[in-house]
C-alpha cells in the first residue's frame, strides 16, 4: 500500500534525514522524514525525506550544493514507486 | 554544601538541562529506530545537540560528532581505533583516561613516549614533546589542560608540531571544553577532540563527545545495532553510525544539548574569565598562609580553573576530610593521574580545588577562611 505520495529521497540514517532536512528548511522547501519500505532502501533500515514533486530540482540542487545527495530519488505514487534518476 | 570539585563533574547545572532531561524522558523513544513521533522526537534532540556541538568545536558537518558516555569513552575510541603497533608521544601530564588505553595495547606492540615538560614551563613543554616524537612514533596524545595542576598546556603549538612530524594528534579535552573554545577548524594535525559531556559543557553525568576530522578509516571500539544499514553484517563506515552502536543516552543528549546552549550563549571567553578570576584570587589568599604549598603559575595565562595545594605536615586526604565536614567539596589524592604527580614530584597526592562558571566568590572566601583554621 503506498500511503507516502509524493517525493521520497531516501538517506543512510536519521541523523543524516534530519540533516538534509534542515539544509531543505534554511531554503524554506517543507519537507518532513518517514520511514520508507526496506525495499526502496536496498533491503536496509533507513530513512527518508519526504518533498512534494514541485520543488524536486530546487531540493536536489541545493542538497548537492550541501554535498548531501540522496542515495536514492523516489517517486511515491497512488499505484507504486518509480526511482527517478537524475 | 560548597561545591569545589567540578574537574570531576560539574554539579550545579544551568536550569534549562534538567528541564530538557525531564522533557525527553518523558517524549523520546529510541532515535534512529522507527519513524513514529517518540523516535522522531529523539531524532530531533539527538541532532540538534550534534549541530551546537558542530558549531562549538568547529566541525561544518553534525555527522562529525559522536555522542559517547563520557571522555574516557571518546578517549579509547580514539586511541584504539587509530593505533595497533608502533610509538605514542604523549605528555608528562595524562589521565589514566589516556596512559591506560595505551598501556593495554603494550602486547601488541605498542610504546609510548612521555614529554615530562616543567609544570607551566609551555616552552619547555614543546621541546619536550618534540624530543618525544621518535621516528616510531604514530600518533600524538595530549591534554589541553591538567586535570590536576589546571596548567593549560600549549595545545596549538603541540599542534602545529605535530604537523610538521606528520604525527596524528588526539586532544584530551576534559578539562577545557566549554571554557577555552578549540576548534578543529583551526588546528591541522589533530584528528580527535574528546570531552566530557558533564563538565564544562555542563551536560548531565553519562555524556561525553567524540569530535571527528574524518573517522570513517578508525577501527571501531564496539560493533552492534544503528538502525540504519541493517542489512549489512558489518559496522556501517560512515559517521556517526561507525562509532554509535546501540540504544543512545538520549535524555543526558538532551540535557547536554541545553548545556552546550549555555556556554554559546554565556560564551567561553566570559565562563574562562570568571573561572580564572576565582582561582587567582583563591591562589593570592592560599600564598599569604605560610603552612600551605601552592602548585601555582607564575603567569596566571598557562593556568585553568584547576588548583592543586598541599598543607604541610598533613595528608591530602586529611585536608579534604576536614573540608568535607565543613560541607565543602574538594578532591584529594592522585586525581587518577599519577603521571601528572610524578612528573611533578607529588607523588603523595594533592588537595584540589576546581571551579566552574557557577562557583561564586562568597563559596571560595568561605573555603578561604576554613583553610586559614586548618593546620598541622
Amino acid at each position: 500500500m503506498i500511503f507516502m505520495r509524493g517525493i521520497l529521497l531516501t538517506c543512510r540514517s536519521a541523523t543524516y534525514a534530519q540533516h538534509m532536512k534542515r539544509i531543505l528548511e534554511l531554503n524554506r522547501i517543507s519537507s518532513s522524514i518517514v520511514k520508507p519500505d526496506i525495499e526502496l532502501t536496498r533491503g536496509s533500515c533507513a530513512y527518508a525525506v519526504k518533498i512534494s514533486q514541485g520543488f524536486l530540482p530546487e531540493a536536489i540542487e541545493i542538497l548537492r550544493e550541501n554535498h548531501m545527495p540522496p542515495i536514492r530519488v523516489i517517486l511515491a505514487e497512488n499505484n507504486g514507486y518509480k526511482e527517478i534518476f537524475i | 554544601m560548597i561545591y569545589l570539585d567540578n574537574a570531576a563533574t560539574t554539579f550545579v547545572k544551568p536550569s534549562g538541562v534538567r528541564t530538557a532531561v525531564i522533557k525527553a524522558f518523558d517524549s523520546c523513544a529510541n532515535a534512529g529506530r522507527g519513524g513514529y513521533d517518540g523516535a522522531m522526537t529523539a531524532s530531533e534532540y539527538m541532532y540538534t545537540a550534534r549541530t551546537k556541538a558542530a558549531e562549538l568545536f568547529g566541525v561544518k558537518n553534525p555527522e562529525q560528532v559522536v555522542f559517547t558516555q563520557n571522555a574516557t569513552h571518546s578517549l579509547n575510541i580514539a586511541i584504539k581505533g587509530s593505533i595497533s603497533s608502533g610509538n605514542v608521544a604523549i605528555s608528562g601530564y595524562e589521565h589514566n583516561s589516556v596512559v591506560r588505553p595505551i598501556v593495554s595495547m603494550e602486547k601488541k606492540g605498542v610504546t609510548y613516549s612521555v614529554a615530562r615538560g616543567r609544570l607551566f614551563d609551555s616552552e619547555d613543554m614543546l621541546r619536550k614533546f618534540s624530543n618525544a616524537i621518535t621516528v616510531g612514533t604514530k600518533l600524538a596524545v595530549c591534554t589541553h589542560i591538567s586535570n590536576v595542576f589546571g596548567y593549560i598546556l600549549p595545545i596549538k603549538e603541540i599542534d602545529n608540531l605535530c604537523f610538521k612530524k606528520g604525527i596524528p594528534l588526539i586532544i584530551d579535552a576534559s578539562q577545557s571544553a566549554g571554557s577555552i573554545d578549540i576548534k578543529l577548524s583551526e588546528l591541522r594535525a589533530t584528528i580527535f577532540i574528546c570531552a566530557p559531556g558533564h563538565k564544562g559543557l555542563y551536560g548531565p553525568q553519562g555524556t561525553g563527545l567524540l569530535i571527528c576530522r574524518d573517522g570513517k578509516n578508525t577501527e571501531t571500539l564496539i560493533e552492534g545495532g544503528t538502525g540504519s544499514a541493517s542489512a549489512e553484517l558489518e559496522q556501517p563506515g560512515f559517521m556517526p553510525d561507525r562509532f554509535e552502536s546501540g540504544t543512545q543516552n538520549i535524555p543526558g543528549i538532551a540535557g547536554l544539548s541545553e548545556g552546550i546552549e549555555y556556554v554559546k550563549t554565556r560564551g567561553c571567553e566570559n565562563i574562562f574569565k570568571h573561572e580564572k578570576c576565582l582561582i587567582g584570587y583563591t591562589i593570592r589568599e592560599l600564598a599569604k598562609m605560610s603552612w600551605i604549598q601552592v602548585y601555582s603559575a607564575r603567569d596566571g595565562k598557562v593556568q585553568g580553573g584547576v588548583l592543586s595545594f598541599n598543607v604541610k605536615n598533613m595528608s591530602a586526604e586529611a585536608v579534604a576530610q576536614k573540608l568535607s565536614e565543613k560541607k565543602i567539596a574538594v578532591r584529594s589524592g592522585l586525581h587518577c593521574s599519577p603521571f601528572a604527580h610524578k612528573t611533578v614530584g607529588t607523588e603523595r597526592g594533592t588537595v584540589r580545588v576546581s571551579v566552574s562558571d557557577f562557583t561564586t566568590e562568597s563559596d571560595i572566601m568561605h573555603f578561604l577562611d576554613i583553610m586559614r583554621r586548618i593546620k598541622y
